[in-house]
């Protein structure tokens, strides 16, 4: 079975040999230092002091309420579900690979969306804990569209990325077609999803929303850097793979269900948020490599750390009100996925 | 033979539209209105001339310009409606609309999404719509009837846009009357609670996932003026302002600890809920002291109707003092 083109290059080195340990820590202290900006930047203005007293519950109703019912939620949130889809995209370019493959590109976050909205107005769920296993289901029908067109591309011997992208937009399109169907009939569910498919830390979602969510998130992180051998062995092409021993079947099943398990968990928790799978990986790959033992842990780190950073600059840019992290997300990613083609085009020629 | 989009099949489909609202506009009885004379106003787009019997009303916005024809006793014949379940707490209008569906009045399209075709069906005698409304598709609707256009919240008050359509309608005297019915409505629950709105701050806020408002030309914050209750520093700086204030979903405190009584606006009642246990919310003195009440967004707009029912709203409040 052949899923895509062999358009990573595998033969690339990282630009910079560093330590694994150093890039580690070095990625570790990026997402320690936006999540402490986090906690200190927002629409009421709160000092440091105050601040740390809120964390500890020593500081006044109103900051503590701001501080640990709010700015640490959201950091948390943006934490969990940005390391999730970062680490989604890295599995799934892996597994196809192809570079330009991400969840949201190919129709997988779409999957989840139209299980989210079917939810809101077949089953009136309200919450994002009642998402969570409609994101999975939809999140599964995405991915399972992807794996199907995946195959039919590998059989015509055409599996360039750019088809396997141009199918994956079909498919998101289609999906949001469908999505746009079920909310023109009952527009009522429209102010709810709205805040939904944009992407949003914020609208009340507390720890009480991510605890549910983390087992399956870490469960898919586990199931992910479990894999980082097996998509190294698939990087080699899928005749090498098979000439080493590896079945090439239940590896992609066992990357597939690891993709629709973080990108479930991830949009139930901080909705569809797209380019962070694509973006984060092309961030770190030129400091790892392409070898998966760095590039997947590294990954999830800069997923983690992009997805805050992009929400605090949603809470500063329309001060006081807000851009949710989704928007804010897009702007920036649309001009990274150019980049990315650009340079993918200019290591072609 | 295969048919393929081109400008001329394009300009056929248009034709065909124009075609087909000009024929049912043939059919209204408003024709000949200007041949049979009629009433002829001043209003936000010029002159209009409104036959002497109106057999039946259009209303396009379905705010101010649905209360201000129901309270008028004018037939309607159809306006825009929301989408069932979209608002839990009952409309301001509910009573008086149900009234005028018993006599025929139909909902012909959606809110906010204006159907020319549903319009010109309905064969109205009259259109009365918000002049934001009207204005782009004016030589539509004056193909079907004469559109008598009023203002909104920032434009015109709700009594001056009364007052017009009545002129227009030769319903001067109802007008006046549900005038002086709210204003001395006004004058009994401000005599009545005169020393809790002088003692008090009180604010109207706007409660949504996105953060909290307050505006100062919303009905219900009008009527709150009107009974003379001593503003919040937010919502005093709005009216001093003219314009709107703004809060992040962090600033409710900040912008709002000082308000005595609270008037929140919440129109989903998801959110209604989760701010019962919002631990920012809850610290409001207001909601902490049992001072806040809800309403919704439907008493942002409207005329005499909603008026009366925003005072209802107020003075449920101030029973809680």
């Amino acid at each position: 079975m052949s899923l895509s083109s062999p358009a990573i290059d595998q033969s690339a080195s990282p630009r910079t040999h560093l330590p694994a340990g150093v890039l580690l820590g070095g990625a570790l202290v990026v997402v320690v230092a936006v999540s402490v900006v986090s906690l200190l930047v927002g629409s009421r203005g709160l000092d440091p002091a105050t601040v740390w007293s809120a964390l500890w519950s020593t500081a006044d109703a109103e900051a503590h309420a701001i501080v640990v019912g709010q700015r640490l939620p959201r950091t948390l949130i943006g934490l969990a579900g940005g390391a999730a889809l970062a680490l989604a995209g890295a599995v799934i370019q892996g597994h196809t690979r192809n570079p330009l493959a991400d969840p949201g590109l190919l129709g997988v976050t779409a999957g989840a969306s139209l299980a989210v909205v079917t939810a809101i107005v077949v089953f009136g769920l309200t919450t994002p804990l009642g998402y969570l296993w409609f994101a999975f289901v939809g999140a599964a029908l995405g991915t399972a569209i992807v794996t199907f067109i995946g195959i039919v591309a590998g059989r015509s011997r055409d599996a360039s990325p750019a088809a396997l992208v141009l199918a994956g937009a079909a498919v998101s399109a289609f999906l949001s077609a469908a999505t746009g169907i079920v909310l023109l009939l009952d527009s009522t569910a429209l102010d709810l999803y709205r805040f939904w498919t944009v992407g949003s830390l914020a609208g009340g979602r507390g720890l009480d929303v991510l605890l549910p969510v983390l087992p399956f998130i870490i469960v898919g992180i586990v199931l992910a850097l479990s894999q980082s051998r097996a998509l190294d062995v698939l990087s080699l092409g899928d005749d090498v793979a098979r000439s080493l021993g590896r079945r090439l079947l239940p590896t992609r099943l066992l990357g597939f269900a690891t993709v629709t398990v973080l990108v479930g968990a991830a949009t139930s928790i901080v909705g569809s948020l797209g380019f962070i799978g694509l973006v984060a990986p092309h961030a770190v790959r030129r400091f790892t490599g392409p070898g998966h033992r760095m590039l997947l842990p590294m990954s999830a780190l800069a997923g983690a750390a992009i997805t805050v950073l992009a929400d605090i600059i949603g809470r500063l840019v329309v001060s006081p009100a807000e851009l949710p992290v989704g928007i804010v997300l897009g702007v920036l990613g649309g001009p990274a996925f150019l980049v990315i083609i650009a340079r993918m085009r200019a290591a072609r020629s | 033979m295969k048919l393929t989009r081109t400008p001329l099949t394009r300009s056929l489909a248009a034709a065909v539209g124009i075609l087909t609202i000009t024929a049912l506009a043939a059919c209204s009885p408003t024709a000949d209105s200007e041949a049979t004379g009629g009433r002829t106003v001043n209003t936000l787009l010029g002159e209009v001339t409104v036959p002497n019997e109106i057999e039946s009303v259009v209303v396009i916005e379905g705010r101010r310009d649905l209360d201000i024809v129901l309270s008028l006793g004018l037939p309607l014949a159809g306006y825009p409606y929301e989408e069932e379940g979209s608002l839990d707490l009952e409309s301001p209008v509910a009573a008086a609309l149900e009234e005028a569906k018993t006599n025929g009045a139909k909902e012909l399209f959606l809110a906010d999404e204006i159907n020319l075709e549903a319009i010109a069906e309905a064969a109205p005698t009259l259109i009365v719509s918000r002049v934001d409304d009207v204005e782009p598709i004016l030589d539509e609707l004056q193909a079907i009837a004469p559109v008598l256009p009023i203002g909104e919240q920032d434009v015109s008050t709700w009594q001056d846009d009364l007052l017009l359509v009545a002129e227009a309608t030769g319903t001067e005297e109802r007008a006046e009357e549900l005038i002086a019915d709210y204003d001395a409505r006004i004058e009994e629950v401000s005599t009545t609670y005169a020393t809790v709105l002088a003692d008090n701050t009180f604010a109207p806020v706007g409660i949504d996932d996105e953060g909290s408002q307050v505006r100062p030309n919303r009905l219900l914050s009008s009527v709150l003026r009107d009974l003379g209750g001593t503003p919040s520093v937010e919502f005093a700086a709005s009216i001093e302002s003219g314009e709107g204030g703004e809060f992040g979903p962090e600033q409710l405190v900040n912008a709002f600890g000082d308000a005595d009584g609270i008037i929140a606006l919440v129109n989903e009642p998801t959110i209604w809920e989760s701010l019962q246990t919002d631990a920012l919310f809850t610290q409001l003195s207001a909601v902490e002291n049992g001072h806040v009440i809800r309403s919704d967004k439907q008493t942002h707009e409207g005329a005499a109707l909603t008026a009366m029912h925003s005072i209802d709203v107020i003075e449920e409040l101030l029973q809680t003092f």
